[in-house]
């Protein structure tokens, strides 16, 4: 079941009406759990089993950390297990496997399951987070928080100790209908208008299309991939943050104009922000962070980075991409805080532009998984080519879907807040052109992950 | 309270205010495959007096009419689709053209029902006034051109010399190992389809032929499509039912492997319009 479906407006209804029934108030907690494991069941029901295997689990290593933290470790291994396994066993096996052993060839040709690099992310942030800020541990609440809906299948991360503390009674009365509003349309707005259309025109990123496209349009291709992937993932958070308000939940914002960014560090501290922070607090600082030496902080950055690559895909597309960021952010850390003393608009106009088109490039190991066929997109930006019959591509139209993308990084929030008034009616016309110019379905980018 | 009223009765403002100004068939600024299917169905389905039309995949698509320098052509090819699709197509339409040419390459394709379907549920019930303004705009640069210039440009394209051969059999090969096994199922089942589609528009006076697309040697040996081939010449074997090309292999060039490139398709073109022309005067 897939946010952009119908099916899914209906089940989102039914839950909401149930919920907030005075009568079942006390079972609000069940009533969501329910409603997150029939979501879940609906598009993978062979692999419920495991998503409960992994809450249960979880939630036994939890136990057993708060009366001994020695048990955490453990519990992490479990969880990364899991990831590993599901994530990584098809670079070793090709489907359909048959080892002669029935649990083993069952297990083996499972799919990747939806959501998991998210619920392991969930687990390991419970199992650290529950122990040390002493908050209670119920089954139900765990399973709550792991099993979420609106979160479940690609986030936000949300950290434990910013989740447990909102498991209380929900009244409708209390209920933000106007902001849940704002991030619905948002979400579905640059979803189906923007990275729909722009997936289309994308289309030819993918080998062996992209031979028969000239240099130009490559990069311009590069350039649409960035605002189709922000677009695509933000619309998917921003659908999660309305969602999760329907029920009485804030989950954190996961991006904050990331193409604006002066430097890759910048970059992170606005892309998929959930993530970053999770790397940071459950990684970067457990390695160490920046606390022994330069070289140390360097280290520690490109293997968070790479990890991160890698939690993205089983595949040295999605490594490299990791370690070129980490490299990246090493490379500059030296430099930034010269750059950042300077006070110059046009240079922080020209870093951005720089930093745009490096994040840009660096997507192509994201659109194109196959190492071989990412490193050729790569070099043939940098060759010209002498192409007899180029695909069309309608750069007005290319504008045109790029533009919400734009706007919305170049207006600053003032600029927002002087809308006012016309404020309803803007967000009205976003849901009339979603309707009417929305593009072919394409499952959101996140949801491989 | 107010926020929400606002909000709504703006929505549903614009979508009766579009729903007004209504879509057509023919979608504006074509941008997916299946929009380029629709157009071209609802292109042929316009035509009330057809003369000669193509039927077949993305193969055949890339002949473009406006490649035919005297011959009425309606290309109705659909991309990703089958031969089968458009004899369908045909043979519901009252209006019946004179020659039929079905390419037989992608016979592995069976008949989309679901396009068809489509076409028939009508025009667009909202106009989507993105792809309308981006419409207008790209009319505006680039006006159509007459048909003498459109013949010009295409005599300069054919004299030039062809492209590189570049990395094309290297992407032929890629090609070909996409390719699933060979689905003989499939194939014996469209082909029988195809016979009935074709023995019924030839009871009703309509002269089909068959048209092989020049394919680079990779994807002609490929058993997905030279099987295919074989079994296609021998459901349908009289040689004068069969297109003879008459052109130079070496001047064509395919731009990823399969599709040929403009100018080969305009040479691929003007070869058929030899062949057809002989066939439409026999026919007299």
């Amino acid at each position: 079941m897939t946010f952009t479906s119908w099916s899914f407006a209906v089940f989102v209804a039914a839950v909401f009406a149930i919920y907030y029934l005075p009568a079942i108030r006390t079972f609000q907690v069940q009533i969501l759990i329910a409603a997150s494991v029939f979501f879940y069941a609906y598009g993978q029901p062979e692999l419920l089993p495991l998503l409960l295997i992994a809450v249960v689990g979880t939630y036994v290593f939890l136990l057993l950390t708060i009366r001994n933290r020695r048990w955490l470790s453990a519990g992490i291994v479990f969880n990364l297990g899991l990831l590993a396994f599901f994530k990584y066993k098809f670079l070793f096996f090709t489907p359909p496997v048959a080892t002669g052993s029935a649990v083993g060839d069952f297990l083996l040709n499972l799919p990747l399951p939806i959501g998991i690099s998210f619920f392991v992310f969930h687990n390991i942030s419970l199992l650290v987070d529950l122990p040390k800020q002493k908050l209670d541990a119920k089954l139900l609440d765990v399973f709550l928080y792991v099993i979420f809906f609106p979160q479940l299948v690609s986030g936000p991360i949300t950290q434990a100790r910013n989740f447990f503390p909102q498991i209380k009674p929900k009244f409708l009365r209390d209920v933000p209908v106007v902001e849940a509003t704002r991030w619905l349309v948002l979400g579905y707005f640059f979803k189906l208008f923007t990275a729909n259309n722009l997936n289309e025109m994308t289309a030819y990123m993918a080998y062996p299309l992209f031979e028969t496209v000239k240099t130009g349009d490559k990069w311009l291709l590069i350039f649409l991939y960035s605002f189709q992937i922000y677009a695509d993932f933000f619309g998917y958070s921003a659908i999660a943050l309305g969602l999760a308000l329907l029920f009485g939940y804030q989950l954190p914002e996961n991006f904050n104009k990331p193409y604006i960014s002066r430097s890759i560090a910048e970059f992170w501290r606005r892309w998929h922000i959930s993530l970053s922070s999770w790397l940071r607090t459950y990684l970067y600082i457990p390695l160490g962070g920046s606390r022994h030496g330069s070289m140390r902080t360097y280290l520690n950055l490109i293997i968070v980075m790479g990890l991160g690559g890698l939690w993205h895909g089983a595949g040295l597309s999605y490594l490299t991409w990791g370690l070129m960021h980490g490299g990246l952010l090493a490379a500059e850390r030296p430099l930034l805080p010269r750059l950042d003393a300077i006070n110059s608009k046009a240079l922080d106009a020209g870093r951005a532009i720089l930093i745009f088109t490096v994040v840009s490039m660096l997507w192509i190991f994201f659109k194109l998984p196959d190492f071989a066929h990412a490193s050729s997109y790569f070099v043939s930006l940098f060759q010209e080519s002498d192409i007899a019959n180029p695909p069309k591509i309608y750069r007005s139209l290319a504008l045109a879907y790029s533009l919400p993308v734009i706007i919305q990084h170049l207006a600053s929030n003032r600029e927002w807040k002087r809308l006012g008034f016309l404020e309803p009616f803007a967000y009205g016309a976003l849901v009339a052109l979603t309707f009417v110019e929305a593009g072919p379905d394409s499952a959101f980018i996140y949801f491989q992950f | 309270m107010t926020w929400i009223i606002k909000f709504i009765g703006s929505a549903a403002l614009l979508l009766m205010f579009f729903g007004t100004l209504q879509g057509g068939h023919e979608p504006p600024v074509v941008t997916t495959t299946e929009q380029s299917n629709l157009a071209s169905i609802a292109r042929y389905v316009g035509d009330r007096d057809p003369s000669v039309v193509m039927v077949g995949s993305s193969l055949a698509f890339r002949i473009s009419e406006e490649y035919f320098p005297t011959l009425k052509v309606n290309n109705l090819a659909l991309a990703g689709g089958s031969s089968n699709t458009g004899l369908e197509i045909i043979e519901k339409e009252p209006a019946l053209p004179k020659l039929v040419i079905i390419e037989t390459n992608m016979i592995a394709r069976p008949l989309d029902r679901d396009i068809i379907t489509k076409f028939h549920q009508g025009p667009h019930s909202f106009a989507r006034p993105v792809r309308l303004l981006a419409q207008k705009y790209e009319a505006l640069l680039h006006s159509k051109s007459s048909r003498d210039r459109t013949v010009q440009r295409l005599n300069e394209l054919v004299s030039a010399p062809p492209a590189p051969i570049g990395n094309q059999h290297e992407m032929a090969r890629s090609q070909a190992a996409s390719f699933p096994a060979f689905p003989l199922d499939s194939v014996n089942a469209n082909l029988s389809e195809m016979k009935a589609l074709v023995s019924d528009l030839e009871e009703r006076g309509v002269k089909c032929v068959f048209l092989d697309v020049p394919m680079p040697p990779e994807l002609n040996n490929a058993p997905f499509i030279s099987e295919a081939k074989k079994r296609a010449m021998t459901e349908f074997p009289d040689r004068s039912s069969w297109l003879q090309l008459n052109l130079n292999a070496a001047e064509l060039r395919w731009t990823d492997g399969a599709h040929l490139d403009q100018r080969s398709s305009v040479i691929v073109a003007r070869a058929i319009e030899t062949s057809a022309a002989r066939l439409l005067s026999d026919a007299k």
